[in-house]
């Protein structure tokens, strides 16, 4: 198994993923930095408006970052899996006295390792960098980090789970989708919330359940708000938005979202034990 | 060494390999069709079979890739799919593709790693493998870099690696040159004078011909022919180059008559062909040469798929 973790982590620091991924980190780091010392110096707001703008953006950035992640981490987990049971790489490995759960839990913990890896350090960047250049500091950075970097690993799981019967592609579209989907539907149940509209706010909680990403999503909002501006939004009695959560999430939403993973996983390894090589 | 331990702990060994009743299908298609076979320690067993006929599925159902449909097998004394049997079993198969960001000598050590082996001797293990199947040079390289036939040579140096009881070939030389087959076919007979088992799968029926000891005919799934080369290539039939002897007197004896002085006796047993030079000779026939026919296995073969 760890011989299987190892070679993955080969395998993408050999087929330069790492170094793209590397290549990417600079790049947002660099493109958020700039976008926040232009905004800083050209914007005449003050205060809590100020303090609003600077969050709406970087939520705005860090949910395009998780996008990107999500997308970066359904790729990555598809391609390694199908690639190598479709190619007959598998057939020999599996010929050695492994177990397939072992070989699927092993490439799992390359890919989180690699995945991961690139969520905190990507994200740290972001964070460093937009407390850096606009003085703007999230209120819990360490939880945030943590809940997005989980974020990537559920839809890495997804993915690996999926590509164990499915080809590579299949599996990453169905991911990709379901990840959108999943944000719109977490989108729906906001607005649910604000026009007390309970269909709505159903199907938000049955997206929720199926997918547990956006729910963490909204959990990393909260701690990237500065508590002040929380405070602010319940004062005029506004709701949340996709740009504002106006609460933390329950624990149980994190609790689920940990089942959920673990659920997925054996589901994936129930799929390659099953599988004909 | 495996059989003298066993025999030492005054048990009888179990064969290499020994199904009973192996079935695979595929929805309705019927890829492997009851497949009963026992194969002794120490042999080399070669499958044999036209394209479709079950092989790989076969080889695949005895490393536990595939799951049965039906029937049971053990391999090397374990139960099929038991991981444990596949510590000792080398493979090579029909579809070889290894890492190919990898070098040669990583595939070799990730595998010796895969298979157990202590890491200090990895390495060791891994360059000796390469230099059985003459890749001494390549190690180092990118499996990416290699030529599809570096590729299958890397694919048995991975089978052979760690010294395995049973080694598993699934068309060693689909991608080889005629050195190269050569070269296997060394190997082969060396893995042999070690004791260790091989199972070799393969439509190239010289290939079988000059190292197997045993074989079985595989058709649409079926077993349709079976046993030692000896005596599944036994063919009846002498041609007599022969002088003196008129067309009837040949015809007599049951010969025809084929070219000059050519008499060939196709129906003629083995152990009549004294008798025949005998009474040939009395008939005041001048003998220039007897030639015992020997059925190659392709003509067998043939006969085999045109009897069914
Ligand atoms: N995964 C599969 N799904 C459906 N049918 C299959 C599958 N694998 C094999 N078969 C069928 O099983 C039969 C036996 O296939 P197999 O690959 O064992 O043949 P083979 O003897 O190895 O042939 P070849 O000499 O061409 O390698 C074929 O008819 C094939 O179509
Ligand atoms: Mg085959």
């Amino acid at each position: 198994m760890l011989e299987i973790c190892r070679l993955t982590v080969v395998e993408s620091l050999r087929r330069r993923l790492t170094l793209a991924l590397f290549a990417a980190t600079l790049l947002l780091v660099g493109l958020t930095g700039w976008a926040f010392s232009e905004i800083g110096r050209l914007s005449s707001l003050q205060g809590v408006e100020r303090l609003m703008q600077f969050s709406v953006l970087l939520l705005f950035l860090m949910l395009l970052f998780t996008g990107m992640l999500a997308l970066t981490a359904v790729f990555t987990a598809a391609a390694a899996v199908a690639g190598e049971l479709e190619s007959g790489v598998a057939a020999a490995i599996l010929a050695r006295p492994l177990r397939r759960g072992a070989y699927l839990f092993g490439k799992w913990l390359g890919l989180a390792a690699v995945v991961g890896g690139f969520a905190l350090l990507a994200g740290a960047g972001e964070l460093l960098i937009v407390s850096r250049v606009a003085a703007f500091a999230p209120p819990q950075p360490v939880a945030a980090l943590a809940l997005i970097t989980a974020q990537a690993l559920l839809m890495m799981t997804l993915s690996l789970a999926l590509a164990t019967l499915l080809s590579a592609v299949t599996s990453a579209i169905i991911s990709t989708v379901a990840f959108f989907l999943v944000w719109m539907l977490g989108t729906v149940d906001l607005m649910g919330v604000a026009l007390k509209y309970p269909t709505l706010m159903t199907v938000g909680e049955i997206g929720k359940i199926l997918l547990p990403t956006n729910a963490l999503w909204q959990a990393a909002e909260y701690y990237l708000e500065p508590g002040s501006l929380v405070a602010a939004a319940q004062g005029l009695g506004l709701g949340g938005n996709p740009f504002l959560a106006i609460g933390p999430q329950p624990p149980a939403v994190l609790i689920w979202a940990g089942v959920w993973g673990g659920i997925v996983l054996a589901l994936g390894i129930w799929g390659v034990v099953r599988r004909q090589i | 060494m495996a059989q003298s331990q066993e025999a030492a702990a005054g048990g009888t060994a179990p064969a290499a390999i020994h199904t009973e009743l192996l079935e695979r299908r595929y929805g309705r298609h019927v890829a492997l069709h009851g497949l009963s076979l026992v194969v002794p320690r120490g042999s080399v067993f070669g499958f044999l079979g036209p394209n479709g006929a079950g092989k790989t599925t076969a080889v695949k159902l005895l490393l536990g890739l595939v799951r049965p449909t039906g029937g049971e097998g053990m391999v090397l004394g374990l139960p099929l799919g038991e991981p444990a049997a596949r510590r000792r079993i080398g493979y090579l198969p029909e579809l070889f593709r290894y890492q190919e960001w990898l070098s040669g000598r990583e595939v070799l050590e990730a595998h010796a790693a895969l298979a157990g082996m202590e890491r200090g001797r990895r390495r060791a293990a891994a360059e000796e493998a390469l230099a059985t199947v003459g890749l001494s040079g390549e190690g180092l390289r990118r499996v990416g870099a290699y030529s599809k036939g570096m590729q299958q040579r890397l694919g048995l140096a991975v089978a052979l690696l760690g010294d395995p009881e049973l080694v598993v070939l699934d068309e060693p030389t689909s991608a080889l040159d005629p050195v190269g087959r050569h070269d296997v076919r060394t190997i082969i007979q060396n893995l042999r004078a070690k004791g260790t088992t091989v199972f070799l799968n393969s439509h190239l029926l010289t290939e079988i011909e000059a190292v197997c000891d045993e074989v079985a005919v595989l058709d649409h799934g079926r077993v349709i022919a079976q046993g030692g080369l000896g005596s599944l290539l036994q063919a009846k039939g002498v041609d007599v180059e022969v002088e003196g002897v008129s067309q009837e007197e040949i015809g007599r004896l049951g010969g025809t008559w084929s070219a000059p002085r050519n008499a060939s006796f196709p129906e003629l047993a083995e152990g009549d062909v004294p008798e025949l030079v005998a009474r040939l000779v009395a008939l005041g026939g001048r003998i220039h040469g007897v030639t015992r026919r020997r059925a190659s296995l392709e003509q067998r073969f043939l006969d085999w798929l045109e009897v069914r």
